[in-house]
């Protein structure tokens, strides 16, 4: 059975891997690509565009509650 | 109209750092694109990490919310990619603390209970219900395999795998020489292979 190859060691990371690929680099190399949803990412662009503009030395923490947590909200 | 989308067109093209620079001038369209430039390999990765979908969801999130905010204490030279999957990685290990509240060392391999995780259900676009199968079989090989390597030797493996880093940049991203992600590359291929048979 034929796998669809994805396109796992792109020629920049070629250049410098002195590594040698063997079966199992192979094997991996059908791992398959997991999408992020779309709507997380267009809720993340969402959530960005109505920051303020970041300025230098703010602490993470006051910004951790924008975050909005999937696995506190009921399964969809 | 063709202007605008030509200028589009060449800021997909632009390297990170450009973005970086412009997206800290204000420009919204600039961290757009280092988003969708980086959002499925990292969400690749952490997913892969954790093996929980809704998790990556939520720290995919908060790498790019600590992109935002960091973005103007970020030093120009040091690479973003490899960055960003420092922050992930970080922040894959904050939420494995939070959740089994033990060490590391103590971690032990995924058991047969995930096998309705996201991860094992994932669309295939092959068309036969048996190839459809063994695809979704092999998967559930490979993401067990990971799963059961320690954390150490799982963050390279995944970095090298899921989110296609050089051996240059995984050693970026996790604070050791390059010939050192390499070694943990190498030592952690037997321990995948034994777990594959």
């Amino acid at each position: 059975m034929q796998y669809p190859r994805r396109a796992l060691f792109s020629d920049d990371i070629l250049q410098d891997d002195s590594l040698p690929c063997d079966e199992l680099d192979e094997l991996f190399s059908q791992l398959e690509q997991l999408q992020p949803p779309p709507a997380l990412i267009a809720r993340i662009l969402s959530t960005i565009s109505q920051l303020p503009q970041p300025e230098r030395h703010i602490g993470w923490g006051q910004w951790d509650n924008l975050v909005v947590r999937r696995e506190d909200s009921p399964p969809c | 109209m063709q202007m605008r989308e030509r200028t589009r067109i060449q800021t997909s093209e632009m390297s990170d750092g450009i973005l970086a620079q412009q997206a800290i001038a204000g420009d919204q369209h600039a961290f757009e694109i280092l988003v969708q430039r980086y959002s499925t390999p990292l969400f690749n990765f952490i997913c892969r990490f954790l093996g929980d979908y809704d998790q990556a969801c939520d720290i995919l999130q908060q790498v790019f919310l600590q992109l935002y905010i960091s973005l103007p204490n970020l030093r120009t030279g040091d690479p973003l990619k490899a960055w960003l999957f420092q922050v992930a990685r970080n922040r894959c290990l904050d939420e494995l603390r939070r959740k089994h509240a033990i060490h590391f060392s103590e971690l032990e391999p995924a058991s047969d209970d995930d096998e309705l995780s996201p991860l094992a259900t994932l669309p295939d676009t092959a068309p036969l219900p048996e190839e459809l199968a063994e695809r979704r079989d092999l998967q559930q090989c490979l993401q067990k395999a990971i799963q059961t390597l320690p954390p150490k030797f799982r963050s390279v493996v995944l970095l090298r795998y899921a989110g296609q880093l050089s051996f240059s940049e995984i050693g970026q991203a996790l604070k050791m020489p390059e010939a050192t992600a390499k070694t943990y590359f190498q030592r952690a291929k037997p321990l995948l292979r034994a777990a594959l048979t």
